[in-house]
Parts: structure tokens; sequence; C-alpha cells
């Protein structure tokens, strides 16, 4: 039995590293809650937030256009962080809905994590936002920093750019 | 034990095919094809496998046997023999511990003789057939013979398992053994040599063993045929032959039909990687660690072989003779405790999993240290410098250890005539005061095999270098002592020099970190003192780069300079400007290059710069160091992280200024913070946090500085916040 066992690891190490496998689900990019959520994979127990309540944070960001059945965002706002969230395309970008934060309290700083599995990919920042009930945030694609930072280069911010004094 | 379908290793075998299959790609490196050999020796040799057995599942309650119930039986349809009898093992016979199991397994084959399809003295009689597999399990192997001749392959195993109480079990027999032999042939003359030889297609090669065997092979029914066969080993004829790589074969040739069963290449799957053991510095600190043993001999039986850069050859057995001197090998060395003309040679074994660490043990420490010392600084100066700048890199240099003249006990030099490097076996030494200290052999001390090494070096180096026809190192003795000192601290990344040539001194003979200062009117005659001078101004240079540029980069700048002025001057008194008119990139950046400040600030601490000098405003660019935005408040209100090379903190102050202190308006601080690998991470960078809210509506231009430990500007860069037209969103 000892074989058997290790030899279908690896087989299944080897299959990996094919990556000859590919999904055959596409997303429709209507922004509908229904159509992300059964185009996600099976493995994946989250749910959408469905509540009337719910806020909706918007990221307006190319680089995340297409990567609903990848990532998966955390908000957290004065305090309290979401759960990880399924995003949902837009026609630009992907949004998704959180019913847990503080809504109607005093602005805040929105930090808006993304997360490919465990690991985080990208972080925005985005100060003096309030939170309303069935409302929406966009976050613009400028405030969305791949993370981990290398300091291999200078960033700047939406409204500041950093250049080296000649 | 369950049913299964297939056989474990005809589902192995599917399974890797399918895979392999699926995703071959034709980018991938293939495998060597192989050179030597007949047609029908490449057929056999691209076979990797044994063929598979056919086996089949018969269950054990039809064989009407006591307590069959839990046996489970597969049976070799190639024979019909029983193949593998597994027992549920607390349902199998307990057999008292202690008891005989070669002997036990032995009654067992007596027993089942008929249902084995052997008898019982068909067995090569071996105590090393009993196996301490694992803590609670023994194995018995019994080779097959028949009529005195073995059968290749063949072999009957039984299995048991050590109870708490010491009692066995007998839990598996595994019967390889192919069954009733019938020899077709059973008078076929042996093979000749050179008969081998011609049917493997093997030219300029030799036979060194060759052993007979009964060879049974699979029918296209799918039963046994068994004939007499030869097992040849096939060698190099010239065992000199060291262009290429020869491989030996193992090739099994049928004495009827000269049809080869099978052949393999006596080549080991994976290269041996050898790395052996080595002081950094001393054997007082017992800093050693491993690194590959690059371009030694290696003798593996016949065969000839050299380490390669990274310690690595392809050596077919595990126990070698490692001589310390290659063609290719930068050092070689002479223990003159057991010759004065051989090169120093030494036993080992290497690990059959082709990863092999040799200790200092394996022979003399200060032997085995000499080498590896040389062949560390060698590996490092050649970096930074071709083998036609520097021609000892390529033509090594010769190490005579433990040598064993009085005079120079407690000593190790360079000898400029005889180019070789004399590191003195342990003794002692007398002062002019009658007293006297012991020393170590100064081959356990790499400090001082890297200073003895640098003198070497600075011999071939500058514009009246030995290779010139000049003499040696006579230009400038004192930067001579510097250089070999500095030498050994960029190796080692620390300032001492030498601790442990005095037995049980850890104190270091020298120090590079110190505040020694040119004087014309009071020159130290010892050139080994004045050296530090020199040594002193250097450290401090490789201290500030460090500084600005972190640990990696500034050693690798520092060392890159030291080793380019020594192209270029001949006197430390000239160094400063050696150096500087490197870092301007020969000029070719003006006058003064990126660490201009830097390098003055080192040298006019020893008084070594000239008349060139610089205040505090004097700062070089930090191109490390970058910002980023955490966060934007509005209204110009920004977060900042910083990274950068090596700063211990950075600070910063409105405007582009030179001064920045932490009383003045808009100050400042960004202190290290540990990259937590999910916001920042990097293997260069260091990352600093803002201790304050930085104001870029108010103040558009930032100053930021570097400063090392001590607080002084290393560095600096000048960055301007522009405000964008349009502004997206918040
Ligand atoms: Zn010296």
């Amino acid at each position: 039995m000892r074989l058997i066992f290790i030899t279908t690891l690896i087989v299944a190490g080897l299959s990996a590293g094919c990556e000859k496998y590919q999904s055959g689900f596409k997303l429709s990019r209507s922004g509908d809650v229904s159509a992300a959520t059964a185009g996600q994979p099976s493995h994946v127990a989250n749910v959408p937030v469905t509540s009337a309540s719910a806020v909706e944070i918007q990221l307006l960001s190319s680089k995340l256009v297409g990567s609903e059945s990848k990532y998966k965002s955390v908000a957290k706002f004065g305090g309290v962080a979401s759960a990880k969230s399924i995003l949902s395309a837009l026609s630009s970008g992907v949004s998704f809905k959180v019913d847990t934060l503080p809504t109607g309290a005093k602005p805040d700083v929105l930090t808006i994590e993304i997360y490919d599995g465990d690991q985080l990919k990208f972080i925005a920042k985005q100060a003096n936002t309030k939170l309303s009930k069935a409302g929406s945030v966009v976050i613009n694609d400028c405030a969305i920093l791949q993370v981990p930072w290398d300091g291999a280069a200078s960033d700047g911010s939406c409204h500041w750019t950093i250049e080296e004094a000649k | 034990m369950k049913k299964q379908n297939c056989s474990q290793l005809l589902c192995f075998a599917l399974f890797v095919l399918f895979v392999f299959s699926s995703c071959k790609n034709s980018d991938e490196p293939q495998e060597p094809s192989i050179m030597h050999g007949s047609a029908a020796l490449q057929t056999k040799l691209a076979v990797a496998a044994a063929p598979l057995r056919p086996i089949g599942l018969i269950a054990g309650s039809s064989f009407n046997l006591d307590n069959s119930s839990g046996m489970t039986i597969t049976v070799d349809m190639g024979s019909n023999a029983w193949y593998r009898i597994t027992f549920e093992t607390q349902q199998a016979e307990k057999i008292p511990k202690g008891e005989d199991l070669l002997a036990y397994s032995r009654g067992i084959l007596a027993k089942y003789s008929e249902e084995l399809m052997f008898l019982p003295d068909e067995i090569a009689e071996d105590a090393s057939a009993l196996h301490e597999a694992d803590t609670n399990l023994r194995m018995v192997t019994f080779q097959r013979r028949f009529l005195g001749v073995p059968v290749h392959g063949a072999f009957v195993q039984f299995f048991y398992n050590i109870q708490d109480d010491g009692s066995y079990r007998l839990i598996q027999i595994l019967n390889n053994s192919y069954g009733p032999v019938k020899l077709g042939s059973d008078n076929a003359p042996e093979l000749t040599n050179a008969e081998a030889l011609a049917i493997a297609g093997l030219d300029n090669y030799k036979v060194s063993q060759r052993k007979e065997f009964i060879q049974p092979s699979t029918t296209t029914e799918g039963h046994y045929d068994f004939s007499l066969a030869t097992e040849f080993e096939f060698v190099p004829a010239d065992v000199a032959v060291t262009t290429y790589n020869p491989l030996s074969y193992t090739v099994m040739i049928d004495r009827a039909t000269h049809a080869i069963h099978r052949a393999f290449p006596n080549r080991l799957d994976i290269k041996q990687s050898v790395s052996a053991e080595s002081y950094i510095k001393s054997y007082i600190l017992a800093d050693q660690s491993y690194s590959p043993l690059p371009y030694v001999s290696l003798l593996d039986g016949a065969n000839k072989l050299e380490t390669d850069a990274l310690g690595q050859a392809d050596v077919n057995g595990t126990q070698v003779t490692v001589t310390l001197k290659g063609s290719k090998s930068a050092a070689g060395i002479l223990d003159l405790a057991v010759s004065n003309n051989a090169f120093a040679t030494f036993a080992a074994t290497l690990s059959a999993d082709g990863k092999s660490n040799l200790t200092l043990k394996n022979t003399d420490p200060s032997v085995l240290n000499t080498y590896m010392a040389i062949e560390r600084v060698r590996t490092l100066v050649a970096k930074y410098l071709s083998e036609t700048e520097l021609p000892l890199l390529k033509t090594g240099i010769l190490a005579v250890v433990n040598g064993n003249d009085p005079a120079n006990f407690c000593n190790a030099y360079y000898d400029p005539n005889l180019k070789n490097l004399y590191l003195s076996k342990a003794g002692a030494i007398t002062f002019k005061d009658g007293t006297s200290q012991k020393c170590e052999s100064t081959g356990l001390i790499s400090d001082a095999i890297y200073h003895e090494w640098g003198h070497a070096m600075d011999d071939q180096l500058g514009p009246t270098n030995i290779i010139k026809g000049n003499g040696p190192g006579g230009k400038d003795r004192a930067y001579g002592e510097g250089i070999g000192d500095t030498l050994s601290a960029l190796t080692t990344r620390t300032s001492t020099i030498g601790e442990g040539l005095f037995v049980g001194d850890k104190r270091p003979l020298r120090n590079a970190q110190n505040t020694a200062r040119y004087n014309a009117g009071s020159i130290n005659t010892d050139e080994h003192v004045q050296g530090l001078i020199f040594s002193g101004s250097f450290w401090d240079l490789y201290t500030n780069f460090t500084a600005l540029y972190g640990v990696e980069k500034g050693a690798d700048l520092a060392t890159n300079y030291f080793l380019k002025h020594l192209q270029i001057n001949e006197s430390y008194l000239t160094a400063y400007d050696a150096l500087v008119l490197v870092d301007s990139g020969n000029g070719a950046l003006g006058t003064k290059g990126p660490n201009y400040c830097n390098i003055t600030r080192a040298f006019q601490a020893h008084n070594l710069s000239g008349t060139a000098t610089v205040a505090d405003d004097c700062i070089d660019a930090d191109t490390s160091l970058k910002v980023r935005v955490d966060l934007d408040s509005g209204d110009g209100k920004l977060s900042l992280l910083a990274s950068a090379g090596g700063a211990t903190k950075i600070i910063a102050c409105p405007g582009a200024v030179k001064v920045c202190a932490a009383s003045g308006m808009g100050y400042i601080e960004m202190t290290v913070t540990n990259p937590d690998g999910k916001l920042t991470a990097s293997k260069v960078n260091r990352f600093y946090t803002a201790q304050g809210t930085f104001d870029v509506k108010a103040n558009p231009v930032y100053s930021f500085f570097s400063l090392d430990a001590k607080g002084v500007k290393v560095g600096m860069k000048t960055l301007n916040f522009k405000a964008k037209a349009s502004t997206l969103g918040n």
C-alpha cells in the first residue's frame, strides 16, 4: 500500500508540473453577482454578500479585470475587517460587497487587500472615506499598489508623483 | 491486504508513461547520446528498466492450507510459482524471540518448496542475508542459484515484523526466483574477452571483470527461458584518458546466441557534489563551514576525475582518493609532514546520495584548510580580475604546509622567488627577551593564507609588476602588508586578522579597524605596523560603502575598487588618488566619482587623502534610496515608506538642503522596519517607516539622508513631489 501511495504522489506532482489543464469556465462581464458565483470553482466556500444594505466596493483597475476566479478581497475600516470576499466582474475592474463594516460612522481610512489564496497581491488605502448602507465606494487604479514593494523604484499616489531632483 | 487490479509496478509504469507523454516538451534538454558501442549495445542501453513480471492473483483459501485465511497470494504467471505471499500480522505464526531467522526462513523454503518452485538447496549460503531494515523489521534475502551458478536477479525474501515482546511474525514472502530453471543450452562455450568487446563494439576498452550467470528472459508467450550468460565490466583501455569523461559499462552477453541481454553505463544519475570544511578565519574561532571543493583530482578506482568549480564530478563509486591539485587548480598543496615532492592526498568516502561533505578531519586539517582558503580568496578575486590581468588566478600557487624550518615557526610567508606560500607547522617562537610562545600550524589560520596570497597577487598587479621584469613587492613594503591585511578583511568581511596564531590566544595579530594616521615625521619602520595606515583607511571606506549600499553591494564595490586601484598604483601614499580615479570611471565621470565623499572621508581620517579634505556637507548620492506613498491623506499630507541599501536610519528635511537638524522645521525621521514579506520584501534593500507626516503641498522638495550607525550622513537624495494634473476619485 505504501508504494501505491508514493506512486500517486509522484504522478500528482508531475501532473501539476505540466499545467496543461486550464479551467474551462469564462465569466460574464455583466457584473451580476450570480454570474460570478456560477463561475467560481466548486472548492470556494465563500458565498457572496447579498444583504440589501451591503456596501459595494468597486476597484476600477484594468490589472484586476478577469481576476474574479483568482483573487479574493478583504476590506478593513474602522478597526473592522470583512471576510474574504469573492469578486464580481465590472466592465473596467471588479467589485465586491461587504456588510459587516461600520457604516454611517465618521470618515476613516478604507484599506482593501487583494489576495491570491493566502498571498497578499495588492493593497489600496483610501483616506477620508465614509461608508453608507447600500452605498458604493470607488477605488481607482492609481491607488491599487502591488505588494510586496521591493524598494526598486519610488511610487507616488493618485495625486502626487515623485521625481528625483537633478 | 486488499485486492488490486494491477500490480503496483505496472500501475506506476503506466502512470509515468502517461504523464511524460502528455507533457513532453521538445525544448527540454535531451539525455546526452552515448557515443560508444555497437547498435545492439545502444539498443540495450536505451532500456532503463527491467522487464515487468506477469503477476496474477490467487486467493489463499484455494490452496487448502493451514491458517490460510490470513494469507493473500499472488502468482508469477511466467512460472506459476507463488510470487508474493502476505500474512495478516496478528494471524501469522508467532516466532519466539531470539529465533535464528535464517534457519527459520530455510525451513519455510523447504516447507513450501513446491509452491515457490525451487529446491531449498538452490540458494546461496550467505550470512549477510539477514538485514535489519528497520527497528521492527527484519528481512532475509536468499540469492537463487542453479547448479552452483547464480540466476541473475533471482532471489526470495522473507519479511519479519518484530512484536513488542521481541517475538517475530512472518508478514511477507517475496519470491522473485523465476520458478524451475531449464537451460536451453547448458554447454555453450565461454566467451573470450575479445569476443565480448567485439559484440559490444567498444573500441579502446578492456574487460576489467567478468562473472558467469544464468540469465532469465521472458518469451513471447510470457514464460521464462534461461540461458548461460556472462556479465562483463568494460573500462577504457587507457585510464589516463581525461579529455572526455570515459564511461565504463556493465554488459550481459548470452554465451550461446551472443545477444546482449542487458547493458548499462556505470555512472550515477546524479553528480557528486563534494564540499569540504574550512575555517573562514581561524581554527581558534571554530568558524568552520562547508563550501564546494573545487578543482581537485579524484581517483575513483581506475578512474581519474576532477571536481569542477562547484566541486562536482561524475563519480561512480564512493571510495575515492582526493589529491589537492588538479589541472585547473589554483593551488597545489605539499604537506611537508608527508612528502616534499608529491601533492597532498587523502582517502575519502563519498555519500551515496551525491552530496558529500568532507571534514577537516579527513586529513591533516591544516592541509585541507590551506587548500580551501586559497580557493576562497582566489574565487573572490576572480570575480573582479581576469586571468590576463592576474595570471596567478590561472597558474595557481604552490603552498607548502607543515613547514618545518624552526627559524620560521609561528610564521607564514610568500616566497617571491620560489613563488610559493609557506605555512609553518605547530612550533614555538622565542622572543628577544627570552620568553617564548607556542604556535599552531599557520595552515589553520585562514587569515594568514589570504594575507600571503595577497602578496603573490600584489606582485603581479600594478604598472611595475613582477611580470614586467620588475622586482617583487619592492615598491612599497608597507603597502604590501596593508594589501595583504585588506584582502583578508575583504575576504572575511571582518577587520581582525590572525586570531589564534599563538596557542590559546584569540586576540588578533592586527586590526584594520584602527586610527593609524600617516605622519611623515614619524614613520614606524615595521612594515606591518605601517601597513595599518592603508588597511585602516580602506576598512573605513568599506564601512562607508556597506553603510550606504548594504553589506553585499557595499562589499562588492569595495572589493572591486580595491583590486582596480592595485592595477594602477604602487604606493600607499598615492592609493587615495588611485581610488578617486577608479571611482570617477578613470575620469569618465569628471574628477569626482559617485563615492568621492565617502572615499575621501575614509582616507582623510588616516591622513592619507593628501590635500583633499571634505566637510560634513560633502555627501554622496544614495542611488538606492526610494520612497513609496503608504497613505495619501489628501491636501499634500503623505505617509511614506522608504527603502535603501544599507542606511541605519533615514532622516528628511524640507528643501534641497545639506543640513538636516532634528530641531529644524519639518524634520522627519524614518526608522528601519523589518520587511514582513507582505507589504515589503527584498533581498537587497532595507525598509523604513516615517515617524511623521510629509507635507508636500507646503514643501514640494524634500532632502533625504542615509545615516550610518554613528549618525554620519553617508548618502542623500533630493525628491520633488509634483501634483498630478488630473485627480481621479478621492
Ligand atoms: Zn605580509
